[in-house]
This record gives C-alpha cells, structure tokens and sequence, in this order.
C-alpha cells in the first residue's frame, strides 16, 4: 500500500489558489471508489467558494474517446479514471510536458490501484507531477484529514 | 548533435540556454520544435519532421529577407499540403441521387500519422525543404534546430523508427540539428548514435555529489531559500534530490506548500522529510521483489549493470540515478528512494 500524505479538497484548493492560476500544476490524487464522487463535488465547491472559478471534469474514458481539448485560460482540469486505460496514460505520459504549458492546472484522480501503475507506467507524467496525495473528503469542521 | 540524459535531468534546459546563446550572432536562424508539434507519437510518421522544419523556416522567410520567390512560395505551399493534408475534389460520380457532380476525398498530411507511403515522400519533402533552405544559406544564415520531446520515446527502438529518416535526409543539408534522446541510447549497443549523430553529449544528474554541490544550492538561493529555510534544511533538499534538477526544485516546491498549508512562514527539516517522504513514495510505486532485490545489491555492493530490462527500466524510471566522474559512469540509489524502501521481510 502506498503512503502519500492526506489532503482534502479544502486544503487542496487553497495550494492551487496561492500558486497561482496561471501557474502550471499536475496533481495526482488518490480516492477509493465510493469517496470520489463526494471528494469530485467538494473539489468543485472549494473552488467556486476560493478561487472564484470552476473545474472541468472529465472521466478518462471521455478523455480517450474525445480528446483533451488545449486550454489557455489558467483554468483547472480534473480528469477522473473511472477505468484503467494504458493507451491514455500512455499518451499523457508522451505529451506530460504539454499538459499544462499554458497555465493551466490538471488534477487526476485515480483509486490506488490506478495511480500505482500511472506511477510505475508513467515515468515522464511522475517526473511533472507537482505532488501526490490521498484525497479524502472535507470534515464539516474543515479539521485536517486523519 | 544528441542530447543524452534521463527524466528531468535538464535537456530541455540545455536546448534553451543553447537557443538563448546562438541568438546573440546576427546570422543565426534557430527553431524550436517540441516533438508534439509534428507527431502524437502513436506510429511514426517520417517526414514530418522535415515538413515541420520546412514549414517553421518558411513562416520566417517574409520577416528576415521580405517577399519570397515564386519557387519558396510554391515549395512552401506544397510543403504545407504535404504536411498537414488537403481536401482534394475528385469527379468520379458516386451512387447518390443528390449527387452535384464533385465529391471531397480527405488526403492526411505528415503531420498526422497513418499515412503508408510516407516513407517514399521523405525525400520529396526533403527537395522542398532544401528549396526554402536555399533562401537562407544564401544570405549566409547559419540554421539551427532544436528538437525537444523525442526522449519521450524511452524505447531506443521507438526513438530510432521516429529519427532515422529525418535526420538522414538531413545530412549535407547545412542545418545543425541538436536532438534530445532518451537515455537510454547511452546504454544501448547499437551504434545508432555514433552513426547518426557528430556529437553526443551525455547529460548525468547535475551534481556528484549533491549535498556539498554550490550549483545546486544557488539554484534554491536563487529563489529565495535563504529567507525560507535553514541551511541544513537546503543541504537536505540538495542531497535527497540526488543530483536531479527536477526533482531539486520538486522537493522546494513541495516542502513549501506543506509549510504554507501548515499556515507556517517559515520550511522547517519536518516539511523537508516531508516532502523526501513524499518523493521517495513516488519512485518505491510499482518497485517489485525483482527490483528491490537489484536496488538493494546496489546499496550493498555498490554492483548495478544497465544490461537487463528490468536494470534499464530502473535507470529509465530515475529509481537508479547515473552519475560521472573522471570520464567513469557510475550508479547510486535515488536517495529519497532509500528513505522509504521497506527493510527486507
């Protein structure tokens, strides 16, 4: 089992908002299935609540099929692998340092199995990644993660 | 020229200080292409590099030496087809009863793979290119192309399918081409460097010794460690970086934002650990009994030979660092890598 340190989105958010829009970031965020959906909404919160703007959300499979359209605007990109897919994480891997060379921010969020092999499969996607963290979703007291 | 090193080591750094110091002669006309630009790397598409080149030198022809002749212009237009494909109109009457006559036939361009005769269009785009090149080398300019992200391609096999064609159509051209590639080329015994390439300069992590390296240290005091963190605490960043510039600023930045998420002003050792931890965990992902036990014959014996797969996937992952010293290439484990490896069971 990997040991990457907790954040919540909260905390997250609040990492994103002091770097900077316009300043490049791949995050690789760890969630099991049932939490996603609940981490995916408080990411989409904080940042309506913090940053003043919203994210873009896709699941791998639509990154696949459609393609990750360019973005200029500074903005944040969350893509979800709702399945493992080689030939994506390939192509991330192959186009890492155009990710996000305009400004942008790019979260991905995977269950640890996922991430585990994007890290083992990926050498150049891990060498860009800003950090890894196990996601967990917001207390409503907005503590810090356990 | 070929620019050998592994993830992160800092080649496409090299090609930017390079560009930035071929840009103070008058005569010099340097293009940067990122690999991306001409390829998504899914199958190889020979040419496109050329057509790339082509198309980049064209775009400049008007600024530096005004209106083209009609022989660029045409070379250019003919390149520009080739390389991102056309529409052509074709009259052959289909089965429609709406039929007007015409119907449109996508041609692809070099640009975007799948195209089967490519191979046999390499030395036509070459004549094109060598068209437009000829308006600069007749004012003397002395051409430059920068080719970063082809080391994307870890494989030497993959690297060699996507090179080869271009850069020997290349040759006699007058253009100096300095191409980054994977590190593993360095390791790899089949001459292909030697045969393509006039200079092939190995870049190995930046320091040899990391914890004592001044460079190292002015690179974090140049973005303001003195006021952030102890010098201890920059020592450690420098050498849990293992020489590797990426991963220099990468534990900077991490111990950082732990601080700054601590709601504290100040990286202290624990952010440090922090962030080592943090890194280490990174390359111990997917690390198998296999590796650990080559990993761990390193730590003891000091023996590591690039000669296995499993060896060169180590080197190509970064859990295995190269270093050089005195002409000889040598191996340790990436120090954050040994900050979390499991004590065997």
């Amino acid at each position: 089992m990997m040991k990457f340190s907790a954040i919540t989105p909260f905390r997250l958010v609040r990492s994103l908002g002091v770097a900077g829009a316009r300043n490049p970031a791949i995050y690789l965020l760890i969630c099991e299935g049932p939490a996603a959906a609940t981490v995916e909404a408080d990411l989409l919160a904080e940042t309506a609540v913090q940053l003043g703007g919203s994210i873009h959300v896709n699941t791998a499979s639509q990154v696949l099929r459609d393609g990750l359209p360019g973005w200029q605007d500074g903005s944040t990109r969350l893509i979800y692998f709702d399945a493992w897919l080689p030939d994506l994480v390939a192509a991330l891997d192959r186009h890492s340092a155009a990710l996000v060379q305009d400004g942008g921010q790019l979260l991905l969020l995977a269950d640890e199995k996922s991430a585990e092999r994007l890290l083992s499969t990926a050498p150049n996607l891990r060498s860009r990644l800003t950090d890894v963290f196990q996601i967990v979703p917001d207390d409503l007291s907005g503590g810090l993660p356990a | 020229m070929a620019l050998v090193g592994g993830i992160g080591s800092g080649k496409t750094t090299e090609l930017l200080l390079t560009m930035d110091r071929l840009r103070r002669h008058d005569d010099a006309v340097n293009v940067f292409l990122e690999a991306s630009e001409f390829t998504d790397f899914s199958e190889t598409n020979p040419g496109a590099m050329l057509a790339a080149i082509g198309l980049r030198l064209c775009a400049r022809i008007g600024k530096l030496f005004g209106e083209p002749s009609e022989q660029v212009r045409s070379a250019s237009d003919k390149l520009r087809k080739l390389a991102l494909g056309t529409t052509e109109w074709h009259g052959e009457p289909p089965d429609s009863e709406e039929w007007d006559g015409m119907y449109a036939v996508r041609v692809p361009g070099l640009m975007k793979p799948r195209f089967p005769e490519l191979k046999e269009r390499v030395a036509e785009v070459k004549d094109l290119l060598e068209t437009v090149l000829s308006r600069f080398l007749e004012r003397d300019s002395q051409i430059t192309v920068l080719v970063d992200g082809l080391d994307r391609l870890i494989e030497p096999a993959r690297f060699r399918e996507f090179a080869e064609q271009d850069l020997r159509a290349l040759r006699g051209t007058k253009v100096t081409m300095i191409v980054a590639a994977p590190l593993l080329l360095w390791y790899d015994h089949s001459r292909f460097l030697d045969d393509y390439f006039d200079v092939v300069k190995h870049i190995p992590v930046a320091a040899v010794d990391p914890k004592e390296s001044r460079f190292l240290k002015d690179i974090l005091k140049r973005r303001g460690a003195d006021e952030l963190m102890s010098a201890a605490s920059i020592n450690d960043i420098c050498r849990f970086s293992g020489g590797v510039l990426r991963d220099l600023l990468e534990l900077a930045q991490s111990a950082a934002q732990d601080a700054y998420r601590g709601t504290e002003d100040r990286i202290s050792k624990q952010h440090v650990r922090e962030a080592v931890r943090q890194l280490g965990n990174r390359y111990l992902a997917g690390v198998g009994t296999t590796r650990r036990t080559i990993i761990r014959r390193l730590l003891r014996d000091e023996q590591f030979s690039p000669s296995s797969p499993v060896s060169r996937d180590l080197l190509v992952n970064r859990q295995v660092l190269e270093y050089s010293k005195g002409g000889r290439d040598y191996f340790r484990v990436h120090p954050a890598l040994v900050e979390v490896l499991p004590e065997p069971a």
